[in-house]
């Protein structure tokens, strides 16, 4: 009596490897699957914002390379200025010999009157040169 | 054959993509003397005078530019013109426009590069412009004209004149009011009976006067060695005074009335010529020599 086995029968005993249900094992796969794809995204995820951060950086660090680019107005301006060149060189030579003129002959209210003139003219052309912008 | 047909389809696309300028037909209600600036950088305005208490803009804007404007609340002051499409475009905005204004419209005209023309204003009028061609006829306010080197022609005026040029020419006809006519190497040229007051200054450009100047009124004309050429009626010389520093003057009329007006000539090395207006013109159906 003593030695009467406790273990079941042979034919009751449990099988040494369990038979996983099929659904319960696709979804188990499905599981580790979507958890291993949120880790490699969380991954990418990660590296894209330290990217961005790096480039911010970066950028912020570099001198910003200016480009010329056409000025609103310029276009008038520069016809303006090209325009008015010929006048300013003869206001300059003008001023230059009424100068002269009145280094001999000082005081000279006529002169004075012209010269003033001169400089009046080409404050004239200086400013049409500004406002031809707007 | 394949490759010419991609190059058609290309072109029409690129032709499809870019705006066609639409014509403007734009209108306001206005008070009648509103005040108006028209801002046209390069193109053509013309504007002309009629009874009614609004303004009418018709025209056509360049292929880059937007036409713009509109008044203020009661239309005392209203402003339209033209601007680039985009903000860096290079080019300038451009259009040709014809305006119709109330009469009594004070009119100020900005332009870089273009063509102004103006009728029967009766208000002030502004014109400035750095290049081009300014004409103005029949005005009988106030006309001031400023360019660096446009031609300025004036005719028919009863206001007073005043025009400030840098190489362009400035030449007058008919005007009754006053003038003051500076240029710095362009020439200026006024023609009529009955000249007023005024003062004609250039740099190195000619000053051309031809007419007769009004009992009692004066006319200063002065230059730094451009030439003055005054063509006087024999019979109605005015007292002249004349001077020139390093030019030479020849007057054939003499020294003339003050009851035919004065007028006051220097120079700073160009020189000063006097001469008799002849041909029907000057009276006595003589033909020019």
């Amino acid at each position: 009596m003593t030695n009467e086995s406790f273990e079941p029968p042979l034919s009751e005993q449990l099988p040494a490897e369990l038979r996983v249900p099929a659904s319960v094992r696709a979804a188990t796969l499905a599981a580790v699957g979507h958890a291993r794809r949120r880790r490699a995204w969380r991954r990418v995820g990660t590296g894209a914002v330290a990217a961005g951060l790096l480039l911010l950086v970066a950028t912020s660090l570099t001198p910003r390379v200016k480009q010329a680019g056409p000025m609103p107005g310029g276009a008038s301006m520069l016809l303006a200025s090209e325009r008015a060149a010929p006048a300013f060189a003869a206001l300059d030579l003008a001023e230059r010999e009424l100068r002269t003129a009145l280094a001999e002959s000082a005081g000279d209210p006529e002169l004075d009157t012209a010269l003033a003139s001169v400089r009046d003219q080409r404050a004239r052309l200086q400013r049409m040169i500004r406002e031809a912008v707007s | 054959m394949s490759r010419a047909l991609g190059a058609a389809l290309a072109a029409l696309l690129v032709m499809a993509s870019s705006p066609t300028p639409e014509a403007i037909h734009r209108g306001w209600a206005t008070t009648a003397d509103v005040a108006l600036r028209i801002w046209l950088p390069t193109g053509t305005v013309q504007v002309d005078c009629w009874d009614r208490d609004s303004i009418d803009v018709r025209g056509t804007p360049g292929k880059a530019s937007v036409f713009f404007g509109g008044t203020a609340p009661g239309g005392a002051s209203a402003k339209f013109g033209v601007e680039p499409r985009r903000r860096n475009e290079p080019a300038l905005a451009s259009a040709d426009l014809r305006v119709l204004v109330p009469r009594r419209a004070r009119i100020a005209v900005k332009m870089t590069d273009g063509r102004v023309t103006t009728i029967g204003t009766t208000g002030s009028l502004e014109v400035l412009t750095v290049t081009g061609e300014v004409t103005i006829r029949e005005a009988r306010g106030s006309v001031t004209v400023e360019t660096i080197d446009a031609t300025v022609r004036i005719r028919e005026t009863q206001g007073a004149v005043r025009v400030r040029n840098g190489g362009g020419v400035v030449s007058l006809a008919d005007v009754q009011g006053t003038m003051t006519l500076t240029t710095v190497g362009g020439s200026i040229s006024v023609d009529g009976t009955g000249l007023g007051d005024g003062r004609l200054e250039t740099l190195g450009g000619s000053i051309a006067v031809r007419g007769t100047i009004r009992p009692h009124a004066r006319l200063e004309v002065q230059s730094h060695d451009g030439p003055i050429t005054l063509v006087l009626d024999q019979s109605a010389v005015p007292r002249l005074d004349l001077a020139t520093r390093g030019g030479i003057l020849r007057n054939g009329l003499g020294l003339g009335n003050a009851r035919f007006g004065e007028v006051l000539g220097r120079s700073f090395k160009g020189g000063i010529s006097v001469v008799a207006r002849t041909g029907i013109a000057g009276g006595k159906g003589s033909t020019p020599p």
